[in-house]
């Protein structure tokens, strides 16, 4: 029955040809009975990871191969290639690294030549050529020549299309005067024949054509799909020593190698020669160990360090650690902040050799979450890095390892909804405005019109495919021995970036070990902070005073404008309701204020349990031990797990895996379901309230992805800490800090300035004399020192031009003219862009009157004599007068933030005849008590954020702000699409509601909403940015 | 009194479309249009009509944005076109010949008019602004008539001020209406200069200084203190063209013929003179209390043959109305080409080249008579699917003389019989080993001794509507030597083609 198998598949990773998942060959393969498959994809072997994982999973034989396109004089030559041990298969991954980094980023340039040096150990199949006959049979003869025991042969074909006897004879000739063996393929292309729609909307997506365009280009019949042996076998009656010779390939293949056979070895580069590794490991734990507790180690963190040395021994992980310690060193060295986030952080070795921050004697540690060992996989260390030095770790890893042993993994770009229907509808040649209907509001808007509900179908199959490979954001890929024998290595788009071709699913698959290297704004903030602040000596975030009473009194207040995590608008709303006291707190709060928890019934629950209007109660002490610190509410991934272990009697590992169920029910709601019988089967054997196990189980499963692991809400809660605790103490440096590093955050500049000013810090503005690039703090009179704003805040001034700028001031030492910039080679572009920003204040010109000079600079040269007249003040020469809200909106439109005024001062008055009335008042204002009349008031503001989350069912939440503070807006789906033009485009509006309070929390809920003031707003409509969509 | 007119249209584009819509259903209201514009892959807002600016749509925004505005409503969609509109502009220019012959366009959305002299016509100024104004509504477009002492001030009035504007407030008028380029403009915004007034206010030096001679001129023309320059109303003289104007109304076909011949030869003659051949004839008939007639025709090949101008023209005029009266008849050569003189073969008696000028001839006159669009030819479609692999179209100038290359084949192309017809149903058995195979139909039995294929191709599975087949195709020898092209779908076999 399986005489034969397929030997040539071209899988989606061959971008806009194959029409088929690798998935989808294999489990067909395995449908029809077949042994083995293979899968040879264009120059790549990107689809060969996902097709191995499932052949496994199914019990087939995965025979690896590609398909290389050889250039040729005479056109390209196709050949097919399989290696047939480990050695071969680096061969080929060099071969394929040779051509990728020849030609450039999604391109390969291979030769004959190329395939003749590195033939040792493969299989050869010629496929197919351009061009005569007579070229290709030359080329047959060298390869020939080279391929020697039996390892060369010939494909022969047969598609029904017209020529078949004809072609397949003079194939067959061609093989017996060239002496090697004809194989049978099918040049598979999809893999059942109903796919092959969606390999002709394929190809003219590739060409760039509508299908009625594409004429005979498109493939006739649909043949090229998978099909039994049987069918073979008949087609090619006349030819069975070609058929059987299929199989005999196959087995040759799949006896030598297979995708498991790859083994990783992480570098041993950071171990003294001649040293072991675990024992190096472990005298640099207790190196850190003491540094850490220089009182004396504690006894469950020593037995918990053990626990794990032990386990990293016996995995065999240590190198990795090393390496990972040894980049964090560099960090250290550099003065670069960084920190551990994710699972790591549940690892005691990580906190002693600082690579994490998490004190595992605060911190309830779940080493099995991180590494265990029934789980076979890799661990996976991911570490936040300033964002703007993330630069310099990632050229040092390359120059200390080279480019040889390190690479970035790729990220597969896959095609969404949107990008699917679009290219499908082009091709139908579907007029734009159905594409872009159907592209926004999804497949069910179709209606059964023929041409489009085929586009849809179509579109629907498109979905999930590859498009084309990036390079992921920072997960690194580093070995002991040449990289390039692994897998193959290209390059990347970014300058000096080189990528592998797997992405970090198939890596995490073969066993193969990544670090990722993040970028996080708010470390570079901090870092900036701590720089600014002058202490001796200097201050770090470990040195950082804890549980300090104030900090957390500032984050009751909900006054968290910069502070890290808990900045967003519905964080604010829940802080004053939360109450945080300590640090477990804020670790609750960063986990509980996401999308998922609310969704899943844990916030108010824990809320009500926090305030006391609801009792607590465990079952029993085992539960109340994983619950305790959660008032009873599961929020946390450890502790879904330690739940299942100690209520449903799992083990660590098997609790691990229900914990990857969680992460994805989406993809396999089966796996979860079962999992999640077995759960809840095991608590009802242990004797637990049915109404126990319901809410249980409700809760884990409404945070299956959403939810946080402990670690990692550790890891953010000392960020968190670190940047309230400076804001609360240092608002002068800290505002500095965020300013510098902006973009990054959820609030624009005026924001940050507002609220250090709230905090009573004097904010200086732009001056050419006083400001550099960034903001300064300077001295003053007050408990905190002055912040000076810099020029990187004007708009329109080029980093070059800003530093031309201060170059000539430092030159000049003081700046008395601006003729004198001029002639100092500051170009006039500059000084305009800072005239707009009114930065000359220190040379008594208004913004008016520099304006009207610079015209003047504009235009030249100055005259050979100087023209009477010529150059007179503003008073003098007339200019119109201009007004406080004029300036204010000009401010606005050059930095984006006015130090004079708030625009809205200048609607009061419009404002006022509406009976709108000021944000301070209002969250002033008392609400009535139950049972009355809901109170009815309105406001103005500029729009600061408008927010529409997915979870929240339609609504629609907006944040304005006026000149005395800010007021939060919901509003309804009726409300939204009443006022649609108004929440969406004006600036500044005016909010008619009732108005909400919860506490200390006032919201405005809105009725109706218009355009406050379009006289003025129309002004402010270049001036503040409209898009600010969160 | 004031003398120069200008004429602002703010909604032109919008205006062509509705018309346009009227025409196509002249019951309702036409819908609210924007015209649109593609800059790269964005979509913006280029025109909007009244009623989508009264909703808040603006020239400039995203065509999403304006479009979310007008919801529920949906407007019509346009895409621009500049030239078109032009050309609208230009025959509204010279509509407006009727008030004064000096008339100018001031594109993309204006017209200068000089109405010096022009008033007594009408009974004075004023009611002949009051005429125009009117026939405007009557056509159905907007517009602002504004008379003004210089044309600066016209203009700026007519797009800033609006048709009742106080004169005496001209001077508060934004400096927009000066029509300064816009870095000035920009400039004196900063410096909150906004009205011309306060420009005028700063002194000349200065202005001059910064913003150079051009703020100067636009000032002076704007007060009157330069003279501005006059309205030239000629149209461009470069074009071939005989005219003949009639002293009376003439009623009589043969005489507009008469003249039609005659004017076909001057044409030729000097088109002969320029060694230049014709590619496209207007001729244009001027008739009274009726709309000119107007007639462009595209010619095959350029030519001056007096005898083909003749007939084709003749063969048209035959179907004009004269009933009314012609004053003026004009023949006007708006294309032309160069047509160097050939020698003819001395030797050989059959000229080459004439039966190249005869078909070029026949298909002028073909199409004249028939209709520009209805005259083909045959070519080539690249498709799987065998009937549909010819088709037709258009003839054109550059598909004369054009024939299927034989090189333009695929090299592998598959074999496919001469003859292809309409699929015929069959009933077939395949030869095998032992016995021969037979084809029966209606009146049809032959044996076939040997079968080559099956070929599988599949009709488009795109088309919906259409049945999708995949078909298996056969090539049948048939005991007298002759092959079939037969074809088995669903089981059941056609009949296709044969080699013969």
């Amino acid at each position: 029955m399986s005489d034969y198998c397929e030997l040539e598949v071209t899988t989606n990773f061959t971008f806009l040809t194959g029409a088929s998942h690798p998935e989808e060959y294999v489990r067909t393969a395995s449908d029809l009975g077949y042994e083995s498959v293979a899968i040879t994809d264009t120059d790549s072997v990107g689809g060969l990871v996902r097709a191995h994982v499932v052949a496994c999973e199914v019990g087939i034989r995965l025979i690896c191969g590609v398909r290389l396109r050889l250039q040729m004089e005479y056109g390209v030559l196709e050949v097919l290639v399989y290696p047939t041990d480990l050695a071969s298969w680096g061969g080929l991954c060099r071969l394929l690294t040779l051509g990728r980094c020849r030609a450039g980023k999604g391109e390969c340039e291979l030769y004959l030549q190329d395939l003749i040096h590195h033939h040792v150990g493969l299989l050869a199949v010629v496929a197919a050529w351009e061009g005569g006959d007579v070229e290709a049979f030359c080329s047959l003869e060298r390869l020939r020549s080279v391929f020697d025991d039996d390892r060369l042969s010939l494909a022969v074909h047969r598609h029904f299309g017209g020529e078949d006897d004809v072609r397949s004879a003079a194939r067959v000739a061609m093989a017996a005067r060239a002496e090697v063996p004809p194989v049978v393929t099918n040049n598979v292309q999809f893999h059942k024949p109903q796919r092959r729609r969606l390999h002709d909307v394929l190809a003219c997506v590739r060409m760039h054509c509508t299908l009625d365009e594409a004429g005979t280009r498109l493939v006739p019949n649909s043949e090229q799909h998978l099909k039994s042996a049987g069918d073979m076998a008949t087609l090619f009656a006349d030819l069975p020593c070609a058929v059987s010779r299929s199989s005999e390939i196959a087995d040759r293949v799949a006896s030598g190698f297979s995708l498991s056979h790859i083994r990783y070895a992480p570098p041993r580069d950071n171990c003294p020669r001649g040293d072991d590794e675990d024992a190096h490991l472990r005298t640099l734990t207790d190196r850190g160990l003491r540094h850490r507790y220089p009182h004396g180690v504690p006894d469950c963190v020593a037995d918990q360090v053990e626990r794990e040395l032990s386990l990293i021994a016996e995995l065999g992980y240590a190198s990795y650690f090393l390496t990972v310690h040894d980049i964090v060193c560099f960090a250290r060295r550099r003065r670069i902040l960084c920190q551990g986030r994710g699972s790591a952080a549940n690892s005691a070795v990580c906190w002693a050799l600082s690579i994490t921050a998490v004190d595992p004697e605060r911190g309830n540690l779940l080493f099995e979450r991180f590494l265990s060992r029934e789980r076979g996989e890799p661990p996976d260390i991911d570490i936040d890095f300033e964002h703007e030095r993330r630069e310099e770790v990632i050229q040092y890893i390359y120059g200390k390892y080279g480019r040889d042993r390190a690479a970035l993994c790729a990220t597969t770009i896959t095609y969404r909804w949107r990008s699917a229907i679009r290219d499908v509808g082009r091709v139908f040649g579907l007029s734009m405005d159905v594409v872009e209907r159907l592209a926004k509001e999804g497949a069910s808007s179709a209606q059964g019109r023929g041409v489009v509900d085929l586009a849809v179908e179509v579109a629907g199959w498109l979905r999930g495919f590859p498009r084309h490979r990036s390079q992921h954001v920072g997960g690194f890929v580093i070995t002991e021995s040449a990289l390039e024998s692994m897998v193959p290595i290209e390059i990347a788009a970014m300058e000096d970036r080189t990528v592998i071709e797997w992405d970090k699913d198939d890596i995490e698959a073969l066993g193969i070990l990544k670090i990722d290297v993040l970028g996080l704004g708010m470390l570079t903030c901090i870092r900036r902070c701590l720089d600014e602040i002058p202490a001796d000596p200097p201050l770090s975030i470990a040195t950082i005073p804890p549980e300090d009473s104030a900090v957390y009194d500032m984050c009751c207040r909900a006054d968290t404008v910069g502070v890290f995590q808990i900045e967003s608008r519905a964080q604010m709303a829940m802080l004053p309701r939360m109450r945080p006291r300590c640090f477990y707190d804020l670790v609750v709060e960063i986990a509980l204020v996401r999308p998922g928890p609310i969704q899943g019934g844990m916030v108010h629950p824990y809320l009500r349990r926090r305030e006391g209007t609801e009792a607590i109660s465990y079952p029993n002490d085992a539960v109340r031990s994983v619950l305790e610190r959660t008032l009873g509410v599961p929020i946390f991934q450890e502790q879904a797990m330690r739940l299942a272990m100690v209520a449903g009697g799992f083990s660590a590992d098997k609790a691990e895996h229900l914990r990857r169920a969680m992460g994805a029910w989406k993809r396999r709601p089966d796996t979860m379901r079962q999992i999640g019988a077995e759960l809840v089967e095991g608590m009802r054997a242990r004797g637990y309230e049915p109404d126990f196990i319901d809410r249980c189980w409700k809760q884990i499963h409404g945070f299956s992805e959403y939810g946080f692991p402990e670690s990692h809400s550790a890891s953010f809660a000392l960020l968190v800490y670190a940047s309230a605790w400076l804001k609360c103490h240092h608002p002068a440096a800290f505002a500095c800090a965020l300013l510098n590093s902006q973009p990054m955050g959820f609030y624009a500049p005026a924001q940050i300035v507002r609220c250090a000013k709230e905090h009573g810090v004097e904010v200086r503005p732009i001056d050419v004399n006083h400001s550099v690039i960034g903001c300064t703090l300077e001295d003053s009179d007050g408990p905190h020192p002055a912040l000076r704003l810099g020029l990187r805040m004007v708009r329109g001034l080029s980093r070059d031009d800003a530093s031309s700028v201060c170059a000539a001031v430092a030159d000049l030492g003081e700046v008395l003219d601006l003729w004198s910039l001029r002639s100092r080679g500051v170009g006039p572009g500059a000084l305009r862009a800072m005239a707009r920003a009114d930065a000359f204040g220190s040379l008594s010109l208004e913004r008016q009157a520099a304006l009207w000079e610079i015209t003047l600079i504009e235009r030249g040269t100055l005259p050979l004599f100087p023209v009477e007249g010529a150059r007179k003040g503003p008073a003098e020469t007339r200019l119109p007068e201009v007004t406080l809200r004029h300036q204010v909106v000009q401010d606005y439109c050059a930095t984006g933030l006015s130090l004079k005024a708030h625009p809205i001062s200048f609607m009061r008055t419009w404002l006022e005849a509406r009976g709108a009335v000021t944000a301070g008042a209002l969250n002033a204002m008392e609400t009535p008590l139950s049972g009355e009349r809901p109170r009815r008031v309105a406001a103005g503001g500029l729009v600061l954020v408008r927010q529409q989350p997915h979870s929240a069912k339609g609504m629609v939440f907006m944040t304005i702000e006026d000149e005395t503070g800010i007021v939060n807006i919901v509003m309804g789906p009726n409300v939204y699409r009443r006022c649609r033009a108004a929440v969406r485009l004006c600036p500044a509006v005016i909010v008619y509601g009732v108005l909400q309070r919860r506490g200390e929390v006032v919201h405005l809920k809105a009725e109706v909403i218009a355009e406050a003031a379009p006289s003025i707003g129309d002004a402010l409509h270049h001036a503040v940015s409209v898009h600010s969509w969160r | 009194m004031y003398t120069a007119l200008s004429i602002f249209l703010p909604t032109w584009p919008t205006d062509l479309v509705a018309r346009k819509l009227r025409r196509q259903c002249t019951e309702s209201e036409p819908p609210p249009i924007l015209v649109e514009r593609r800059v790269g892959q964005r979509r913006i807002v280029a025109a909007a009509c009244a009623q989508c600016r009264f909703r808040g749509a603006r020239p400039g925004m995203a065509l999403a944005e304006a479009e979310e505005l007008l919801a529920p409503s949906h407007a019509h969609t346009v895409l621009a076109d500049p030239a078109g509109d032009a050309a609208a502009l230009r025959a509204l220019a010279i509509w407006m010949r009727r008030f004064c012959p000096l008339v100018e366009l001031d594109s993309p959305d204006g017209l200068r008019l000089d109405i010096r002299g022009c008033g007594h016509l009408f009974g004075g100024d004023a009611l002949l602004l009051e005429n125009l104004r009117e026939d405007l509504r009557r056509i159905r477009v907007a517009a602002v008539v504004v008379a003004a002492a210089t044309f600066a001030k016209a203009w700026g009035i007519a797009r800033f001020g609006g048709s009742d504007f106080d004169r005496t407030q001209c001077d508060e008028l934004p400096i927009a209406a000066l029509g300064l380029d816009g870095g000035v403009e920009e400039a004196c915004d900063e410096v909150a200069i906004e009205t011309v007034a306060q420009l005028k206010a700063i002194p000349r030096i200065e202005l001059a200084a910064r913003f150079g001679d051009a703020v100067l001129t636009r000032l002076d023309a704007w007060s009157g203190a330069e003279p501005e320059l006059p309205i030239d109303g000629r149209a461009p003289e470069d074009r071939i063209r005989a005219e003949q104007v009639f002293d009376g109304p003439v009623r009589d076909l043969e005489t507009v013929q008469l003249v039609v011949w005659q004017l076909a030869g001057e044409i030729a003659e000097s088109l002969a003179a320029r060694q230049r051949g014709a590619e496209q004839l207007d001729l244009h008939l001027g008739r009274v209390d009726r709309p000119d007639w107007n007639w462009s025709f595209r010619m095959t090949r350029a030519s001056h043959d007096v005898a083909h101008f003749r007939t084709v023209l003749r063969d048209r005029v035959d179907r004009v109305d004269v009933a009314s009266g012609v004053e003026t008849v004009s023949v006007c050569v708006t294309r032309n080409a160069v047509l160097s003189p050939r020698q003819r073969t001395a030797w050989i008696k059959r000229d080459p080249n004439r039966v190249g000028r005869a078909r070029a001839a026949l298909e002028d006159l073909l199409r004249t008579r028939c209709g520009r669009d209805r005259v083909l030819t045959r070519c080539l479609v690249d498709t799987h699917v065998p009937e549909c692999a010819d088709g037709f179209q258009e003839k054109t100038a550059a598909t004369s003389g054009s024939t299927v290359d034989a090189s333009s084949l695929r090299a592998d192309e598959v074999d496919r019989p001469t003859r292809i017809v309409l699929p015929r149903r069959i009933e077939v058995r395949l030869p095998c080993a032992e016995t021969a195979g037979w084809v029966r139909g209606n009146r049809l039995r032959w044996w076939v001794i040997e079968a080559v294929g099956p070929e599988r191709l599949e009709t488009p599975w795109w088309i919906p509507g259409r049945d999708w087949q995949s078909r298996d195709y056969w090539r049948l020898l048939r005991d007298d030597g002759q092959w079939l092209w037969v074809y088995r779908c669903d089981g059941r076999w056609f009949l296709q083609g044969a080699w013969l």
